[in-house]
């Protein structure tokens, strides 16, 4: 009797203690792994802060601007309306011409400004048409003919147009 | 065995009382091995578990052989969400002599690696008896590789943060700057000190970096083309009072904010303080409009300079005819502001500008922030004088805040930088009443439209503004030729939303302005510049166009056109 007690007890207290070593050893690699990772994040995070402040740095508005009269033939925009009233064309329903089938409700708007007359913003902002436009492709040695005159005939509003008619509006819009 | 344990059984009297004695004895002692026993094994359970060698803070691995410093600043950001300060992760070196086999060496090793250290100082540092020296802040990279090659065991790295201004010096004047030590010495920096260290949470201010920088360089043209000393601007929204640029020239690097001049740090904007010279004649004779001591059809004469006591007072141009307080505004005449200050009297002027904020420090969250001079006598003429922005010295800081209340229908706003997060409904301080302040708007639009305001003029959006040119005062007393040249303008004025003031500190006249170096030739320019470019760019002046002004036409009758005044 005295002798299975005693490998009772004996088997009993090896196992628990043999738990109780493997969970401490579990704990230590957890932890270290734990610490591992914050290590990690903390280097994650110096580098964004790093990557952030360059971020603004290379956005400083002198050096954008510098950029911009280099690389783009674009001018600060003035304050003022581009177009008159007059010379805008009402399209009553521009989803029939454009279905978008992202848009739900696409009949909200029936008056949708889509064109305005052309001569009037070339006439009122000379730097509007960006200076890519005007070179010649790559290539070609022939200068291309830029065209001169925009007219529309009259100026059409708050009419329903079928594609069929929008057509001809387009063709208005053609250079003589 | 056997037979022993028979004996005992047969054992009688004493034998058993001895007996009896030690089994109690034997049941003692193990009972108290026991419980040692249950306390150790649960001192062993709770040492191995889950809490097990977790000191609080994790220990700094292997890889960043260095210790944590003070805890990371928070980011200061723009309105849009651009950093203005940061704080970079950087490490710094230290070394501990006691660990110092060779100082001669180690000296030379470092003085090899950092130029701008000096050996014989080094040395003797290294040599000293204590534990912690600093030998270099802030290592980069490269650096920290060769610090790392050279090995010495007295050698240690820490971790330290670096503020960085990825702006450099276009908001130096805002944001402040730090000292090596991470601490804010000025500006925002100061200011905010706690909510950045300890609550280490990002700031945003109302700052437009794009603003700023357009400010900036107009500023700069200027005093450029008018060979000025200085120059200084505020952009502020009128209604709550949103700084959204502030630029003071010179200027500096914050990172290098020890070899900046004073001149440089010098914020001219809050901490300076001048005599603003007619910008004043908005406030003089809004208090008289205010105060019903004057109507802007009221007719002053002011052919003749006027002698108050041993003063003179005399007008820049001189106009031969009896004119309207509204031409008196318009084409800035002193004498007839003067005229209308007497009849406001000394009382009401000075509980005026009292009520705007004149005679205490500016209103505003960074610590730069001056004290106005205030005459210790205020005399009669001393009114006279103030009236018309003499006598009396003023930060910008406090015009721009007053002309917000002059023009946002009466009440008087807080400028401030960070961000108000929430809305916190503050009673507004009211100053003047909102048919008063829709006169004033009609009057600064129509000496932007007639008379010395005229270069600010814009095609599509309603401007109104004042000039303000206020000779220096030397040894010599004032000076015509040392001046601080300033416009403070609102646009759209028919429903104002911002207020920008430019001053130009010194500038001298040139050929193209005909000698001239007034506030009309020199800030006017550059306020109109800076509406120009940002009237498109805000999202609530975009679509505007010059619609109808009541206010302002009800003026126009009593002003006459017959006369051709030079525009300044």
């Amino acid at each position: 009797m005295i002798r299975i007690s005693t490998l009772l007890w004996l088997g009993l207290s090896v196992s628990t203690g043999s738990l109780l070593f493997n969970i401490s050893q579990q704990t230590q690699d957890t932890r270290h792994q734990l610490t591992r990772l914050e290590h990690n994040i903390a280097l994650e995070k110096q580098s964004l802060d790093v990557l952030s402040a360059e971020w603004s740095y290379l956005n400083r508005p002198a050096r954008l601007r510098k950029l911009a009269e280099k690389h783009l033939d674009l001018n600060p925009i003035k304050g003022f309306p581009v177009a008159s009233k007059e010379n805008i064309i009402y399209l009553k329903k521009p989803a029939e011409m454009f279905p978008d089938p992202l848009m739900e409700d696409q009949n909200t708007d029936p008056e949708q400004i889509l064109f305005t007359n052309s001569q009037d913003i070339q006439t009122r902002l000379p730097h509007a048409r960006p200076k890519a436009l005007e070179r010649d492709p790559p290539g070609s040695t022939k200068k291309q003919e830029r065209p001169q005159e925009y007219n529309i005939a009259t100026p059409v509003r708050h009419t329903q147009y079928s594609s069929k008619q929008f057509d001809d509006v387009l063709n208005t819009l053609e250079v003589n | 065995m056997k037979s022993l344990h028979k004996r005992i059984t047969t054992l009688q009297g004493e034998y058993v009382q001895n007996f009896e004695r030690t089994r109690v004895r034997l049941f003692a002692v193990m009972t108290f091995f026991a419980l040692a026993f249950i306390i150790i094994g649960f001192r062993l359970i709770i040492l191995m578990g889950p809490n097990a060698f977790h000191d609080g803070t994790p220990k700094a691995s292997a890889i960043l052989s260095s210790t944590e410093a003070a805890p990371r600043r928070g980011n200061i950001t723009d309105a849009n969400g651009i950093t203005l300060a940061t704080s970079l992760a950087t490490r710094s070196l230290y070394a501990d002599p006691k660990y110092v086999n060779d100082a001669a060496v180690l000296a030379q090793e470092l003085t090899d690696v950092f130029s701008d250290l000096d050996y014989d100082d080094l040395y003797t540092d290294l040599t000293k008896d204590r534990r912690f020296i600093w030998i270099k802040r802030h290592l980069t990279p490269k650096q920290q590789a060769k610090v790392l090659k050279i090995g010495d065991p007295a050698l240690a790295l820490q971790t330290e943060y670096r503020r960085v201004y990825p702006q450099g010096s276009l908001t130096a004047h805002i944001t402040g700057y730090t000292n090596t030590d991470g601490l804010g010495i000025a500006g925002i920096e100061k200011e905010y000190e706690k909510a950045l260290l300890k609550g280490g949470s990002d700031l945003q201010l109302t700052i437009d970096t794009r603003l700023q920088y357009l400010l900036k360089t107009e500023i700069l043209k200027s005093i450029r083309e008018y060979k000025a000393i200085g120059g200084s601007g505020i952009v502020m929204d009128v209604r709550d009072g949103e700084i959204l640029a502030m630029v003071s020239l010179p200027d500096f690097d914050p990172h290098r904010y020890n070899t900046a001049s004073e001149n440089a740090k010098f914020n001219r904007n809050t901490v300076g303080v001048y005599e603003m010279g007619s910008t004043f004649k908005l406030f003089s004779t809004a208090a008289a409009l205010e105060n019903n001591t004057a109507d802007l059809s009221d007719m002053y004469d002011v052919s003749k300079p006027l002698k108050v006591s041993r003063f003179l007072i005399r007008d820049f141009h001189r106009i031969k005819r009896p004119i309207s307080l509204t031409e008196v505004f318009v084409h800035s005449s002193n004498i007839g502001t003067a005229l209308m200050a007497e009849e406001l009297g000394t009382k009401k002027l000075k509980d005026f500008y009292r009520d705007l904020g004149f005679f205490s420090r500016a209103e505003i969250d960074i610590p730069e922030r001056g004290m106005p001079i205030i005459p210790g006598r205020w005399r009669d003429v001393t009114t006279l004088t103030a009236s018309y922005g003499h006598g009396i010295a003023v930060s910008p800081m406090h015009v721009v805040r007053a002309t917000a209340a002059m023009v946002n229908g009466g009440t008087l706003p807080d400028p401030h930088f960070v961000k108000i997060k929430g809305t916190h409904e503050k009673p507004k301080l009211s100053i003047i009443s909102p048919q008063i302040s829709a006169r004033l708007r009609g009057l600064m639009t129509l000496a932007v439209e007639e008379g010395t305001g005229s270069k600010v003029k814009q095609d599509h959006i309603w401007v109104g503004g004042k000039t303000g040119t206020a000779e220096k005062v030397t040894e010599r007393g004032y000076t015509e030729d040392k001046l601080f040249s300033s416009f403070v303008g609102v646009f759209p004025s028919n429903a104002p939303r911002y207020v920008i003031l430019v001053a130009i500190d010194e500038p001298k006249g040139t050929k193209d302005s005909f000698g001239y170096a007034t506030g009309g030739w020199t800030s006017a320019p550059v306020v109109s510049k800076v509406i120009e470019y940002m009237a498109p760019m805000m999202q609530e002046t975009r679509h505007l166009t010059k619609t109808g002004f009541p206010e302002l036409e009800a003026l126009r009758k009593y002003i006459k056109e017959d006369e051709d005044h030079a525009a300044f």
